[in-house]
């Protein structure tokens, strides 16, 4: 039994030590740039010098706009149209996917007319605008490589894979270290060993950030491997039928049957009167927002949901919705505010947690912290990983230990000072530059591969992670000064010119600067790392005459 | 201290077995039970259930089968478990 325990113990623990090191640089990246994607609107505006977006509720005339929709030559007829009021554009988008394809004759001009619909109509005069393309900013890049998306085709597999690993590293490591979590859990061991000082960082931040540990490895895997969920079960569940698993999955998006009968105006309700006789048991105040999916038009089975997001409770679930019935106005389906079923809440809630959209910026303040300690739990398992080889038992491994570890550290701590420089580039380069997203994130990629070399050659793990932090709390500290230079966006004039997010993202950015620098200045190395060069060479020179007798003679032999 | 290796697998073809049963073994394990609850018990809860559901028993199951020793029957486990499993889908869904 003893032995069994033991076993156990030692298989569950290389288990941690292998998923671990096998995804700690792609967790590292996930996790650092996921924390700054949090504030993916914030710095998006910041980036282009934009006043911080009211987003508020606007009343829509549906029945204009899809008079203006019926007066341009698409066919309109079995579409499935969705309405959303910009109030940061100003504008009303319409959008609708292709008729579906059997209900079209075979016809190239039909065809044209029968493609996706995408239109924007101006929010007071319901005049047709053009729609402005939305332009990539670096907190979309953030968002993007947080997944992995710069990875073609299957970057956000990957991440999903990263995830799931996570998970098994977290359960794992928490079996291991079960008997010890609470009097560990006191334990800060600074003087001593470097090892111990890595294994108690990494085991208290650890249980400290357990459950958003846990929360963001479940909900990742979610997010990166939906395929593997949703694939099987349209397979086998619903015989392949998407629409059918729509209804399970998003009931609002419940599809309906095209009955195939034209509809003739008077016989159908007008889509205005449905939406106001449903937001009439809300308080105006309270909406933030409201969506329209109209279903099957024209047809005698159209389908009218209207979606209602409230900003009355900041709570979880702040969402209700009916869909109607347009030929006779009755209500289908309907979920109010305070009702909410497991089956229906689940895409909602992961939603929520994984994006932090429920408590403001405290909450997003707290992920974000959460986000860097369990940064700090990844370097530290590498440098614990690192240390507990750095024996006489591995020499003969020393050299490709030493060399994948600096590798993994310039890796992780370079991607720091990288998103700064990356916040820094994109306010040298002026804003009406051609391919400006490609040069700003093409020189954040050389920043981070450079310093990535750098640590390579460099194979000092406290210069690698001392110097990361200079050039983070460097550059973090240029961020604003170049704002400033910039657009004249100083963070008192920002504040004082309602440029809030501009303002958040300065002085976030001085906070970070200034906090990183602290840290650089006063972390000393317990180990003297000139001895690990000592060390490295001496081992490195009784390794050679074991390779040169073998060589000499064919060098011999040339000579002769 | 690493994990004394005294305790851990030596063979390659161990090793190779026991990540192919943890990949792709405990996944597909994972999500015929949750197809098979799916249909036999709720398919409504079970579907919704399933979208976290089928991460956590598929790291469960890798730890199952990590945690017993002889590859006979952790791969008697899975395929058990998928066997049994996709019996029930076949006749939940006839």
């Amino acid at each position: 039994m003893e032995s069994n325990d033991k076993r156990t113990h030692n298989v569950f623990f290389n288990l941690h030590t292998v998923s671990g090191i096998a995804i700690s640089v792609g967790l590292f990246v996930i996790f650092l740039a996921g924390a700054f994607a949090l504030f993916l609107e914030d710095i998006n505006h910041w980036e282009k010098n934009k006043q911080h977006a009211d987003h508020h509720y606007v009343a829509v005339d549906y029945d204009r706009i899809l008079d203006s929709v019926a007066t341009t030559d698409y066919e309109l007829y079995d579409r499935t149209f969705f309405f959303y009021a910009d109030s940061e554009n100003c504008y009303i988008s319409v959008n609708a996917q292709p008729v579906p394809a059997d209900s079209t004759e075979k016809d190239s001009s039909i065809l044209a007319l029968s493609g996706p619909i995408a239109l924007n109509f101006d929010m007071d005069t319901y005049q047709k605008v053009e729609s402005k393309e939305r332009e990539e900013g670096i907190g979309d890049f953030l968002y993007h490589l947080h997944y992995f998306e710069p990875i073609p085709v299957v970057g956000i597999y990957i991440a999903g894979l990263v995830a799931v690993f996570f998970l098994l590293a977290i359960v794992t490591g928490i079996w291991v270290h079960w008997k010890k979590i609470v009097s560990n859990f006191y334990t800060f061991r600074l003087k001593g060993s470097l090892k111990n000082l890595w294994t108690d960082a990494h085991t208290a931040l650890g249980v400290i950030g357990l459950p958003f540990q846990l929360m963001y490895a479940v909900t990742g895997a979610l997010f990166g491997l939906t395929i593997l969920i949703f694939a099987p079960s349209m397979m086998i569940l619903f015989d392949g039928d998407q629409e059918k698993m729509t209804s399970y999955v998003f009931p609002p998006y419940t599809p309906y049957e095209v009955t195939g009968e034209l509809t003739t105006d008077d016989k159908q309700l007008s889509v205005n009167s449905v939406v106001d006789q449903y937001l009439s048991q809300f308080d105006r105040n309270d909406i933030h927002f409201v969506t329209l999916a109209l279903q099957n038009y024209g047809d005698k089975n159209a389908h009218a949901t209207v979606m209602v997001d409230s900003e009355a409770e900041r709570s979880f679930y702040s969402n209700a919705y009916a869909i109607f019935r347009l030929s006779d106005g009755q209500i289908v389906r309907e979920k109010p505010m305070d009702v909410n079923p497991h089956n229906e809440s689940v895409v909602n809630f992961v939603h929520l947690i994984h994006f932090g959209n429920y408590g403001g910026y405290l909450i997003k303040i707290l992920y974000f912290l959460l986000a860097i300690i369990t940064c700090f739990v990844i370097i530290s398992g590498v440098m614990v990983w690192l240390e507990a080889r750095d024996k006489k038992k591995y020499a003969a491994k020393q050299r490709f230990n030493t060399n994948v570890g600096a590798i993994y550290l310039g890796a992780c701590m370079g991607l720091y000072p990288a998103i700064a420089f990356l916040f820094c580039v994109t306010k040298i380069l002026p804003l009406e530059m051609d391919s400006r997203m490609t040069a700003v994130t093409g020189s954040f990629f050389v920043f981070w591969l450079a310093y990535t070399v750098y640590a390579y050659f460099s194979k000092n793990y406290f210069h690698i992670n001392r110097n990361a932090l200079f050039a983070a709390g460097g550059l973090g500290l240029l961020i604003p000064i170049l704002n400033g230079l910039q657009a004249g966006n100083w963070f008192w004039v920002a504040i004082a010119k309602g440029y809030s997010n501009s303002a958040f993202v300065d002085i976030s950015w001085i906070l970070l600067a200034v906090i990183t620098l602290v840290t650089a200045w006063n972390i000393r190395p317990t180990t003297k790392p000139k001895d690990r060069q000592k060390v490295t060479r001496k081992r490195m020179a009784l390794e050679s005459p074991i390779v040169l007798p073998t060589e000499m003679p064919v060098v011999q032999a040339k000579v002769e | 201290m690493p994990a004394n290796t005294k305790y851990l697998l030596q063979s390659p073809w161990a090793k190779t077995s026991k990540i192919i049963a943890a990949i792709f073994g405990c996944l597909i394990a994972s999500i015929v039970v949750h197809l098979a609850l799916a249909l036999w018990v709720d398919l409504s809860t079970f579907l919704s259930i399933s979208i976290y559901g089928t991460f956590i028993l598929w790291v469960a199951f890798i730890l199952a089968i990590y945690w017993i020793k002889s590859p006979w029957k952790y791969w008697g486990m899975l395929l058990a478990v998928i066997t049994i499993c996709s019996i029930a889908i076949y006749f939940g869904k006839g």
